[in-house]
């Protein structure tokens, strides 16, 4: 086997490893044979501890998964950012989307806690709209621009979900924890809808491979080479912003694993993305995986996840600074 | 083929490129020479396919807009101005990019040996390309033209910074190319001596299109720089008089 | 000159003028005044008080409360807008709350000599105000005995002693009956939820515990750090709440929400149908320690134990 082969084969089975080992910690101590034993015996039919069933079907394995979906979104969206406006510091609320899901969120609470979820999402969608109409330039999206309209987008939307904070109309609380944001509610249905959102996204994402490496030259290049440049960009960034949208819109922002896992992935396997893309999608899912089981196991009650990835994340990335100075990037 | 007829091009509201009119046969080596901001850099770029414009440009008998991408990158390829780049390809890997247009999967393309030795560059090829100086650079860039294997190439400034060694390597490598080689050129002397057509561009309009060698392009550079220019020994283009007064 | 130079000397510079602020505001606290006393508040603060106290706004519904049960009502001046108790608070002057903080200028507008707050006031407002000479108190009971604490501490400086040990002894004995009444019954674990994902709930160390522990409860969450920590789904399986009061806030409005869950059906309260949402009323009793916490310990003993309240 090639040595990058190699390396992603690594990743996945420390994947599991982290999928197993999560599935059988938590704030609830239950031993491992437990856990096995109360697995099998679920499958096969025999009697076997009802809570411990509960917990691990119920509440673990849902939990689980849907930090390893939302850590390979994240990662995937992040790559996807940094690849296309060629910036290391490319991460995938770019382009609004955490902004336009705070606003949609906070409008959520003033209507009813029901339509959080789809309205966080519209708004998400809706910023990265904003945000693509602006840097349109003869046609084609402009990097450049984008960024900047990003950050645009981005204080106007959070400057509306403040003000809607400041009227007292929305409920002040519901907001707050919801942009702390957490796996906490955690269920197969969100597993279900996220699964059948990547199964549908990643492919179109995965599908453009071989243009990534040619988009890392810069537009020009890329272009002169025979690259679709317009094409490639519309269609990745598009997938990724509507299934991150999606997965914001389901646990809130949870930062620097989008940032920090393709860095981390090029570190380790080099910068062609036939390899980067499903590292960084591994590297993602298991450090989100992990940060929220440190985050849920907590004795003293559970600690939102996205101080732990950023208590992790930051360290990586200022490690990653001084070891390469990946700023010189570009001509 | 490339025929421009009343060219023009427009960046938001300035004239960048006003109605030029030029032909360009198979084979020939083209010199593109004249001041700062002539409109050489945009020249080059609306030949790429990079820029929307006015008038007619006509490649190979076909509009240049009516092209798609990857049609257009099997006739032209455009080797940009770069002496350094942060990403850790091999140069093997570098030159199979130029692959992507016949198989999408480039890293399995085969056969790129001949493109490497063809400017000389056999022996980086498992370099990385952070790790190579900026004429090795320039020709792995030239390299990967080649393997796109398209009729013409075009280069920008490519012997611009480069040490005198790595500026002759280079000249003969492109004038060696069997393509069309339109290059913009900031060098009299090597306009002069290496390429057969040269065209001078003032202020977005082209000067005049001359034969290498010529003494009308000598005069012609003496009237765009204001500089009187004569030929010594029938191969250097030098300034008339002492340099001290 | 080198710009590290430079970069330097602005460093200084700043680190001067910083110290010279922080000294000045050091200095207006330090204001004299003729009659005075110096009293502990709920943060530990001793704040110097002048008598008397004549004008007096309240910037939380809870102090509002204890200054009327005490019969000091009469010295406010002015509230504020989430103010409901009793009648006469509604139609006091208000002061604006933005985000639940008050603003500097209509407090001082009101011309007050004391000034009553919780921690939801920032500590700048609360600076500010005391460096303009007005002292504040920050009133926060964090269990029964904190507010009878706080009673008699605004009885003392009111003048209105008898009231307030009238009031005290009022609650006391309303409580006591209420504890009589169910001493001998079990304890059942309760869940107290603020918000439900995350479920926040309330820690050891808060108030609502202290409701829940008087009125018979064991609170589930009292073994996790912190006053408001977010409970975890399976822990709340494993203790097995045999009743889960829901705060109005939660938007939650019938038990279907729990019902319909794989996790929470299997819960004991959610099982035997004792999940008690409060109303906004309700909430407001089981969130701000005053004179009307009784009601939330008879509430809750109510819900625990009905069989023993259903008779009265």
């Amino acid at each position: 086997m090639k040595p990058k082969f190699l390396i992603l084969f690594s990743l996945l089975i420390l994947l599991i490893l982290n999928i197993l080992f999560s599935i059988s910690i938590g704030p609830v101590r239950i031993p491992f044979d437990s856990v096995t034993s109360t697995i099998f015996y679920y499958f096969m039919g025999d009697p076997y501890n009802r809570i411990y069933m509960l917990i691990i079907f119920y509440i673990r394995m849902p939990r689980v998964f849907l930090a390893v979906l939302i850590g390979a979104v994240l990662a995937i969206s992040g790559l996807i950012t940094q690849t296309i406006f060629r910036n290391p510091l490319g991460d995938p609320y770019l382009t609004g989307i955490a902004s336009g899901a705070a606003l949609g969120a906070s409008i959520g609470f003033l209507i009813s806690p029901f339509v959080v979820e789809p309205l966080a999402f519209a708004f998400a969608m809706l910023a990265v709209f904003i945000t693509f109409i602006i840097s349109r330039v003869d046609g084609e999206f402009s990097p450049e621009i984008m960024i900047l309209a990003g950050i645009a987008v981005s204080f106007l939307f959070s400057a509306l979900a403040s003000y809607l904070i400041y009227l007292k109309e929305v409920n002040l609380r519901g907001v707050l924890f919801w942009l702390l944001g957490g796996l906490y509610g955690a269920n197969w249905n969100d597993v279900f809808y996220l699964t059948i959102a990547s199964l549908i996204l990643f492919p179109l994402i995965l599908y453009f491979v071989p243009e990534f490496d040619l988009m890392l030259m810069g537009d020009e290049q890329a272009k002169s080479m025979g690259v679709d440049t317009k094409r490639v960009k519309l269609i990745t960034l598009l997938s990724s912003s509507i299934v991150t949208s999606f997965a914001v819109s389901m646990v809130g922002i949870i930062g620097f694993i989008g940032l920090v896992s393709p860095h981390i992935g090029r570190k380790i396997i080099g910068e062609s993305h036939r390899f980067l893309l499903p590292a960084s999608i591994l590297i993602g899912a298991n450090l989100l995986l992990a940060s929220d089981t440190i985050a849920r196991s907590n004795p003293g009650g559970e600690i939102p996840v996205g101080i732990i990835t950023s208590f992790v994340g930051a360290p990586l990335l200022i490690y990653l600074l001084i070891r390469r100075r990946f700023f010189d990037r570009g001509n | 083929m490339i025929e421009a007829i009343d060219l023009s091009v427009k960046i938001g509201k300035k004239q960048i490129l006003k109605n030029l009119n030029f032909v360009i046969h198979e084979r020939e080596k083209i010199a593109i020479i004249g001041p700062n901001g002539a409109g050489k850099t945009t020249l080059m770029r609306v030949l790429g396919g990079m820029l929307p414009y006015e008038g007619k440009l006509i490649i190979n008998g076909k509009e240049m807009s009516e092209y798609r991408r990857q049609d257009l990158a099997k006739l032209i390829s455009y080797v940009p101005q770069i002496f350094y780049t942060p990403y850790t390809f091999t140069v093997e890997e570098f030159v199979k990019m130029g692959k992507y247009i016949s198989i999408r999967n480039w890293w399995n393309a085969e056969g790129i040996d001949r493109y490497l030795d063809e400017v000389g560059i056999l022996n980086l090829k498992a370099r990385y390309v952070n790790t190579i100086s900026g004429g090795e650079l320039q020709k792995v860039l030239i390299a990967r033209a080649l393997a796109q294997n398209p009729r013409i190439i075009m280069l920008d400034e490519p012997t611009s910074h480069l040490d005198p060694k790595a500026v002759f390597e280079l000249n003969r490598t492109i004038i060696n190319l069997e393509k069309t080689v339109i290059s913009v050129v900031h060098d009299i002397n090597a306009a002069f001596n290496l390429y057969s057509k040269i065209m001078i561009m003032a202020n977005g309009q082209l000067y005049g299109i001359f034969s290498g060698k010529s003494k009308e392009f000598v005069d012609a550079i003496s009237r765009i720089y204001q500089i009187e220019y004569e030929i010594l020994d029938g191969k250097f283009i030098v300034p008339k008089g002492p340099y001290f007064q | 000159m080198k710009w590290s130079n430079v970069l330097a000397i602005i460093i200084v510079a700043l680190v001067f003028l910083s110290i010279g602020y922080y000294a000045g505001q050091l200095n207006n606290h330090t204001i004299q005044a003729p009659q005075k006393i110096v009293v502990t508040d709920d943060l530990g603060r001793n704040v110097t008080i002048y008598l008397p106290i004549k004008r007096v706004v309240s910037m939380d519904p809870s102090n509002t409360q204890m200054m009327y049960a005490i019969g000091a009502g009469n010295l406010l001046v002015a509230d504020t807008s989430y103010d409901w108790w009793p009648a006469q608070a509604k139609s006091l002057p208000k002061v604006e709350m933005d985000n639940g903080t008050a603003s500097v200028e209509e407090v001082v507008s009101y011309n007050p000599n004391l000034v009553l707050a919780t921690t939801i006031q920032s500590t700048q407002i609360i600076d500010q105000l005391e460096s303009l000479g007005i002292p504040v108190l920050v009133l926060e009971p964090n269990n029964i005995s904190g507010i009878y604490r706080d009673m008699y501490l605004l009885g003392n400086i009111t003048g209105h002693k008898t009231g307030a040990i009238n009031e005290v002894n009022y609650m006391k004995s309303y409580i006591g009956n209420i504890t009589s009444k169910i001493a001998n019954l079990p304890r059942l674990r309760v869940l107290y939820m603020l918000w439900p994902d995350p479920i926040y709930t309330a820690g050891n160390n808060t108030f609502i515990n202290n409701i829940i522990t008087t009125a018979g409860g064991i609170n589930v969450a009292a073994n996790l750090t912190g006053p408001w920590p977010i409970i975890n789904n399976e822990t709340v399986l494993q203790d097995n709440p045999q009743v889960i009061l829901v705060d109005n806030d939660t938007g939650i409005s019938n038990i279907s929400y729990f019902k319909n869950n794989p996790v929470w059906e299997n819960i004991s309260a959610v099982q035997n149908n004792r999940v008690y949402i409060f109303n906004q009323t309700e909430s407001n009793w089981m969130n701000e320690p005053g004179p009307l916490t009784i009601y939330a310990v008879r509430m809750v003993a109510q819900f625990l134990y009905p069989q023993v309240f259903n008779e009265t």
